[in-house]
């Protein structure tokens, strides 16, 4: 489904990501972990198509398409979600009236029916239920005056509505207390399936204790240093990210 | 009189004024003939500079035009309920005609303005609204004032809210044609004790007119005056909103938006007069400017010495979509008490980046992105509106203009 070769991206003229190597199939779920600084944030962005990220030499092919060259909108139509690290608050915009826009736009470039309002809300309503999320929350304004908690709430109704391929989720545990970690991971978990794969972006390993992953890749200074399993979260978990750096050797697993 | 060549553009009007029937009764009479007075010794304002007033909004094209005189279109739409008067000010009758002679020239100071006085001694076709004591309306009065091509019209409101009573009233201001014309409106709102009105103002006249708008406004204790505008016309638009809040515990909110494009210029003045104490004034402005387009927004407040427990606050903030449009915003405070809480901003900028990329990894494309964001931008203004109705209308006038940009 996703395949980086040797990527290399830069902002600004900075080298952030320094050959990164990356293959995700259909179903699989990934965990990208390291250290503040370590480029983990990049491979989001370059993935979603934030402007301002340059890849500088390799390639990024999602099922068999380019994506360097694709338009941030396409790739959202093409089925890849990000879910942010800091989603961002728009006063004066409900959260129901944008995601039903960004709905019908993959709908139509798929070929499928456009949903009016009140369809809309039936299909918000029921995958709301389903992820155990308020509803109400799809009338207030995005994210506005939202805890940090309701913010990836929120995030995680997004990706249920808009059924993407692969998802992209940013430090998904970041700002969350002990409860608010377990109910968004719970949705997550929920949203998992064989022709749907996640890259969970993480600094922690206490998210991968909610939702397990089939793979974890190390990030340190814009490279892979340890790729392994789930083993390899418990092993940082324990030992810090230092430790890993320290070595001569990562994991390998691949 | 001796009129001077330079004045010479204002001798059509004075000619108007001498044609009027003498049919009118003595007090109104009266009123015209010291207003056409006052007119022909203030002139239009042709200097921008110098002239505070006007330093930023330049109507001297006016001058180089001549428009024919016609009584004002105007049309109340929809049903009036019981308790309510909405007639025209020729057909007043009775304790209708009592209030007219109290109120009307009142409060809109002709003496000091040259539109007021223009307006004041050439207005035809008044609209009268009044709600008695206690009435509270549920559906909105609506109000539709239009002009034609090559026109000039005086469109005059009266508003009397008595004593407890409330209502909301739409104003719809428009034109037929696509030439050029010149509305002049005036209107004046009384707003009585414990009493609530309010207005929401559509300006969509043509690209090409004239706008000149005065409302002056009158809030008793404990009365409240909430006030939505859209300037999303006139090729020269110009409005001043002035308020007293004259008794204890009077409050108002003024909230308006002006999206322009091309060579528009809107020109959005307040002037809030704290009178008592206790008193609060809330002020929210925003636009979105296009083009070569211009806006202005100059947000006065007064507070006279002694009112305790005051508070004002105005915001006004901009998209500026072009480099070449233009926002002028300026706030005035002029305060007399010590006892007050006072804030004001502006901010000017583009539509936020992140907030488009966050938009379009959802999907959309740049183009909608942009535009359910200035949506949810201009949508703020309208936070405060309790009345169902026209919060839909006020609603849908904004996402009409975002979907024309």
């Amino acid at each position: 489904m996703l395949e980086i070769k040797n990527l290399h991206v830069s902002i600004n003229g900075i080298e952030i990501l320094k050959g990164i190597n990356l293959k995700v199939d259909s179903g699989e779920t990934h965990a990208i972990m390291g250290p503040n600084g370590s480029g983990k944030s990049t491979l989001a962005y370059i993935l979603a198509g934030k402007p301002g990220y340059e890849i500088t030499k390799g390639s990024v092919l999602f099922e068999g398409s380019d994506l360097s060259t694709m338009p941030v909108e396409e790739r959202s139509r093409a089925g890849i979600f990000l879910s942010f690290q800091n989603p961002i608050a728009i006063p004066g915009v409900r959260m129901d009236h944008f995601i039903r826009a960004g709905y019908n736009q993959l709908q139509k470039a798929a070929g499928k029916q456009e949903l009016d309002v009140l369809k809309f809300d039936k299909l918000i309503k029921e995958k709301a239920a389903s992820l155990e999320i308020e509803y109400s929350m799809t009338k207030r304004f995005v994210n506005d005056g939202f805890s940090g908690g309701e913010r990836k709430k929120n995030e995680i109704l997004q990706m249920a509505v808009l059924e993407p391929k692969l998802a992209l989720l940013d430090e998904i545990d970041s700002g969350l207390d002990v409860d608010a970690l377990r109910e968004v991971s719970t949705a997550v978990n929920n949203m998992r399936s064989q022709s749907r794969s996640l890259i969970l972006v993480t600094h922690y390993q206490r998210l991968l204790d909610h939702i397990a992953p089939d793979y974890v890749h190390v990030l340190s200074e814009g490279v892979f240093i340890a790729q392994g399993d789930s083993h390899l979260a418990k092993e940082v978990e324990l030992h810090g990210y230092d430790w890993l750096i320290n070595r001569d050797i990562g994991f390998s697993l691949k | 009189m001796k009129i001077s060549t330079n004045e010479a553009h204002e001798t059509q009007y004075i000619t108007e004024f001498h044609k009027f029937p003498k049919t009118e009764p003595s007090w109104l009479e009266e009123i015209r003939t010291q207003a056409m007075e006052r007119f022909q010794l203030l002139g239009f304002p042709r200097n921008r500079r110098g002239n505070e007033f006007w330093k930023y909004t330049d109507v001297s094209a006016l001058l180089t035009k001549n428009f024919e005189h016609e009584p004002a279109n105007s049309a109340a739409v929809g049903s009036i309920p019981n308790g309510l008067s909405v007639i025209n000010l020729n057909g007043a009758k009775g304790h209708l005609k009592d209030i007219a002679k109290l109120y009307l020239a009142k409060f809109a100071p002709f003496q000091k303005d040259p539109f007021i006085s223009l307006n004041t001694a050439l207005f035809q076709d008044a609209v009268l609204i009044h709600a008695a004591e206690g009435i509270k309306i549920k559906n909105p009065v609506k109000i539709h004032l239009h002009s034609n091509d090559g026109k000039v019209t005086h469109p005059r409101v009266l508003v009397i809210a008595e004593d407890g009573s409330k209502i909301d009233i739409s104003l719809s201001h428009y034109g037929h044609s696509s030439g050029d014309y010149f509305a002049n409106v005036v209107s004046e709102v009384i707003v009585g004790k414990n009493a609530s009105v309010s207005l929401f103002r559509a300006q969509r006249e043509k690209p090409d007119s004239f706008h000149i708008a005065n409302t002056f406004v009158s809030v008793s204790e404990n009365g409240r005056f909430d006030y939505f505008s859209l300037d999303n016309g006139g090729g020269v638009a110009r409005h001043n909103v002035n308020i007293s809040l004259s008794g204890q515990n009077a409050s108002c909110n003024l909230s308006g938006v002006y999206v322009t494009r091309n060579t528009q210029h809107v020109d959005n003045h307040t002037l809030i007069h704290h009178l008592d104490s206790n008193t609060t004034s809330d002020q929210l402005f925003k636009g979105i400017l296009l083009d070569s387009s211009r806006a202005v927004f100059v947000g006065q407040v007064e507070v006279s010495p002694g009112c305790k427990k005051v508070e004002t606050h105005q915001t006004n903030k901009t998209l500026l979509l072009s480099p070449s449009a233009e926002i002028n915003t300026q706030p005035v405070l002029d305060i007399a008490t010590d006892d007050i809480q006072a804030s004001h901003g502006n901010a000017v900028g583009q539509v936020d980046r992140d907030s488009i990329f966050y938009l379009m990894t959802r999907g959309l494309d740049f183009a909608s992105a942009q535009k359910i964001l200035m949506e949810g931008f201009l949508l703020e203004i309208l936070k405060s509106v309790q009345n169902e109705s026209l919060l839909l209308e006020s609603t849908e006038s904004i996402n009409r203009t975002i979907d024309e940009l």
